[in-house]
């Protein structure tokens, strides 16, 4: 490569790696403060291009499981203030499984359901690839809110933080503590929320 | 047009995946700056991942500067084109120069700044830039380029040799002047 092509090589990469970083960083606050309608845009892409079976839903459901547990301590999401038990509270029948008492939200399907140590896991597929891993069970452990967003869906409650690969959000309805978790964006878990709430 | 592609891996979707849930409102923030239409920005940006889909081969790490600064100049030069047909101010220059632009004395290139550099293709318009750094940090071909952009072959060697001009003059310049 002669110099002057190796110039303009050199110039155009520390020029992108210089806007990229800026840009990222552009992206990462759109995504926490900007709110775009982006359903029409994600069907116009998706319907494009066809998914694949995703192999990270198992993992996605792992993460589900464990929150209650690692976010141990700190401030109480559910303590003052929190909704109040039900009179139809939700009750896990004889193996335990406490049932879904909402319709799912449009373009979600329900693929799969598992029991664990008290927890009722349910696999949901998006059609716009953001699927989404409910994890149900009684509430016996305080959550940690200091780093989630608290928000207010349908006059109850509800709790969101954007973590390192996945999106969270967990409030409490009927005696049961619902723990919501999908990979990219907290409006899929939002649509759930108001299904639920 | 319908059109329907499939990834070749669950990497690939992945990869996808990624990009889209990560910069889609970046890219609609940045081609609602140049359309001032919501609905014209989602074209674009619909538009520029399809393009991008074609190009994943060409993306390491979704989440490098280098990535995002890949969608975006596709992005934003898809909405520029778009602006340009709207405007009907898009024409067809024939290239018939045989230099291509970038004839600096060797010398030069060593005197100038990085950070100089920089902010000269920085001040060059946004559709020689795009295509520019798309040859030179891609390693996309013209017909990839103009495939990726819309545009045709021919503009984007007009394009590119503008681009080298348009640096070369300004390094030229400053050259002389610090020379």
């Amino acid at each position: 490569m002669d110099k002057k092509e190796e110039f303009l090589r050199r110039a155009a990469n520390e020029y992108v790696e210089l806007q990229g970083e800026a840009l990222r960083q552009e992206a990462d606050r759109l995504n926490r403060e900007a709110v775009y309608p982006t359903a029409g845009l994600e069907r116009r892409v998706f319907n494009a291009v066809r998914p694949r079976k995703r192999r990270w839903l198992a993992s996605l459901a792992a993460v589900a499981a464990c929150l209650a547990l690692v976010f141990l301590g700190g401030r109480t999401l559910f303590g003052d203030g929190g909704s109040a038990p039900s009179p139809t509270a939700q009750t896990p029948d004889d193996t335990g499984i406490i049932a879904l008492s909402f319709q799912v939200p449009t373009g979600f399907t329900q693929t799969g359901m598992e029991q664990d140590q008290g927890k009722s896991i349910y696999y949901f597929d998006d059609r716009l690839g953001d699927n989404v891993v409910l994890t149900l069970e009684k509430p016996t452990t305080l959550i940690d809110a200091s780093s989630f967003t608290e928000l207010n869906i349908n006059d109850a409650d509800a709790y969101a933080a954007s973590k390192e690969g996945y999106q969270i959000m967990t409030f409490e309805k009927d005696e049961v503590l619902y723990t919501l978790t999908c990979r990219y964006d907290v409006n899929t878990l939002l649509r759930f929320g108001e299904v639920i709430l | 047009m319908i059109i329907f592609l499939t990834f070749s891996s669950e990497q690939e979707q992945d990869k996808f995946e990624y990009l889209f849930h990560q910069y889609k409102k970046l890219l609609l923030h940045h081609t609602y700056g140049i359309l001032k239409d919501y609905a014209l920005a989602e074209d674009a940006v619909s538009e520029a991942y399809i393009r991008v889909y074609k190009n994943l081969h060409k993306i390491d790490r979704p989440d490098s500067p280098r990535t995002v600064a890949f969608l975006v100049t596709i992005a934003r030069n898809i909405s520029l084109t778009m602006l340009a047909q709207e405007k009907k101010h898009l024409t067809e220059v024939l290239f018939e120069e045989q230099s291509d632009g970038f004839d600096l004395e060797e010398t030069i290139l060593t005197r100038v700044s990085t950070a100089r550099v920089q902010e000269l293709l920085h001040q060059m318009r946004e559709e020689l830039r795009g295509v520019f750094i798309l040859k030179y940090t891609y390693d996309l071909s013209h017909r990839e380029i103009a495939d990726t952009l819309g545009i045709s072959e021919n503009n984007v060697t007009v394009r590119l040799h503008r681009a080298k001009k348009t640096l070369a003059a300004a390094l030229k310049k400053e050259g002389f002047e610090n020379g």
